[in-house]
């Protein structure tokens, strides 16, 4: 149950609260999903709305990185006019999170936390050496993304995130998203897939290819269905096709080569969960292909057009 | 434990308000059981169907999904803010003219969606009233009806807009 609410004006304030209120503090922002969960629970918890607090409400960009804070929301992101060019991946992934409403309410680095492994946003920057800035009461660390569900690295009661972190790399300007969601404007996606490519020579040089929601090695075969959770449990991982990114990997960077490479791969060996609302395995591998050729033609695409734009053709 | 009720004042429909309220009241309680404007609809109480659609700072949102607390010192608008009997907003007499309600339930929030979107674009495509309308629900089947309506309301149209 909710027991009390407080409205910080910044990051200084959100940690006097987390530290006025130990255990029972939770740091809010948008609220799409922690509010209804909040609710739910037997325990008190005091709600930390940092929706207006002002040094989180930013987007800085240089040649380095993109610096996104906790406060902003997924349509104060979409609003950047550089997204679309710099990480078209991105600007796919969140513009396809829920519905108008849910985009400006939800916040990017929310989606991160809340979302887990059906994160759109943390399909789209797995592999790309992104992280979260945090704050505790004596000091400040980076988590990875691809370590946010371990138990040693996670983010402690006592610390509120800052920011979501991505350096800039080439293959962001090369990079692409598809989904397949349910129409429901609060679901998670039955499979997701994040690509993104860099070719040197007419070959491939570097492939990522990101597939959510997947179940861990361990305990995959005892794992009963899924009843909603969609991936958003502490179950579901994102993965790299690992083996079909080196099938690709100094190989003719060419459309049908993709398809062939797609068509070949053994798609129903990826471990993607049984789920009574989101499709049994065999259906979500299904998909996969078809979204994975589908973000993998498109990266490549886009690769071409930024490498044509370099050269001013 | 018990909540700790507090206050809360922001600006709904223009007018500036101040009240006690618990911290764990949606948007949606306080619109309705408090201020008894009950144009603003419970539908699925789970963020899918729109019916509850407000506008926070102008932008729609789903006032179910909407800690009542968050919106300290902010502007609420809800459907009532538009118009009058016998001097309807535009986006209200368009959606009468072109029959885009039959029961009436996710009306407010639809009329509220499209109002948000002709406010932030003059002239927006069919794509862009299609995704403005992506996250409200008619029952009814009036999609067609809807998008018609406010097409009715761009410039280059026969009506235009008032």
């Amino acid at each position: 149950m909710i027991s009390g609410y407080l409205n910080v004006r910044n990051v200084a304030e959100a940690l006097a609260a987390l530290a006025n209120y130990p255990g029972e503090a939770r740091i809010l922002a948008g609220g799409t999903e922690a509010f209804s969960q909040l609710s739910r629970l037997k325990q008190a918890a005091v709600v930390v709305d940092i929706s207006k607090a002002t040094d989180l409400n930013y987007i800085d960009r240089d040649n380095q990185k993109i610096k996104i804070g906790a406060a902003v929301t997924l349509s104060g992101l979409l609003k950047t006019t550089w997204l679309e060019e710099e990480f078209p991946a991105l600007a796919e992934a969140v513009s396809r999170i829920g519905s108008p409403q849910i985009r400006n309410q939800g916040t990017v680095v929310g989606n991160v936390l809340t979302g887990r492994a059906a994160s759109n946003v943390r399909v789209c920057v797995a592999s790309m050496r992104a992280f979260l800035k945090v704050r505790g009461p004596n000091r400040e660390r980076d988590i990875d993304i691809d370590d946010l569900d371990n138990n040693v690295h996670k983010l402690a009661d006592d610390e509120i995130a800052l920011s979501l972190v991505i350096p800039s790399t080439l293959s962001a300007k090369a990079s692409a998203y598809c989904c397949f969601t349910p129409r429901k404007g609060f679901s998670y996606p039955s499979a997701s897939v994040s690509s993104s490519v860099a070719v040197d020579g007419g070959e491939f040089k570097h492939v990522s290819l990101v597939v959510s929601p997947v179940l861990p090695t361990f305990g995959r075969s005892n794992m009963k269905p899924c009843g909603s959770c969609g991936g958003s449990c502490r179950i579901c991982r994102v993965m790299h096709v690992s083996e079909l990114e080196q099938n690709l990997v100094g190989r003719p960077a060419k459309e049908d080569h993709i398809e062939q490479v797609c068509s070949t791969f053994d798609w129903q060996s990826i471990p993607m969960r049984d789920s009574f609302i989101h499709g049994t395995a065999e259906y979500r591998c299904h998909l996969l292909k078809v979204l994975s050729k589908k973000a993998l033609i498109s990266a490549l695409h886009r690769c071409e057009h930024a490498a044509k734009r370099k050269h001013g053709i | 434990m018990t909540e700790k009720v507090r206050n809360l004042s922001f600006t709904l429909n223009g007018r500036k308000v101040t009240l006690e309220v618990s911290p764990s009241l949606t948007l949606i309680k306080v619109i309705r059981e408090r201020f008894e404007l009950t144009g603003t609809k419970e539908g699925c109480h789970s963020g899918n169907c729109g019916a509850c659609t407000v506008l926070l700072d102008g932008v729609p949102v789903y006032s179910c999904l909407i800690p009542a607390l968050k919106v300290e010192g902010q502007h609420v608008e809800t459907i009532e803010s538009l118009g009058e009997p016998g001097n309807l907003h535009p986006v209200q007499k368009a959606f009468l003219d072109h029959g885009a309600l039959q029961c009436g339930y996710c009306s407010p929030g639809m009329i509220l969606s499209m109002k948000a979107l002709l406010d932030s674009k003059s002239e927006p495509s069919t794509w862009e009233m299609k995704e403005a309308i992506s996250g409200n629900l008619c029952r009814c089947g009036n999609y067609v009806q809807i998008v018609e309506a406010t097409k009715s309301l761009l410039k280059g149209s026969k009506s235009g807009r008032k």
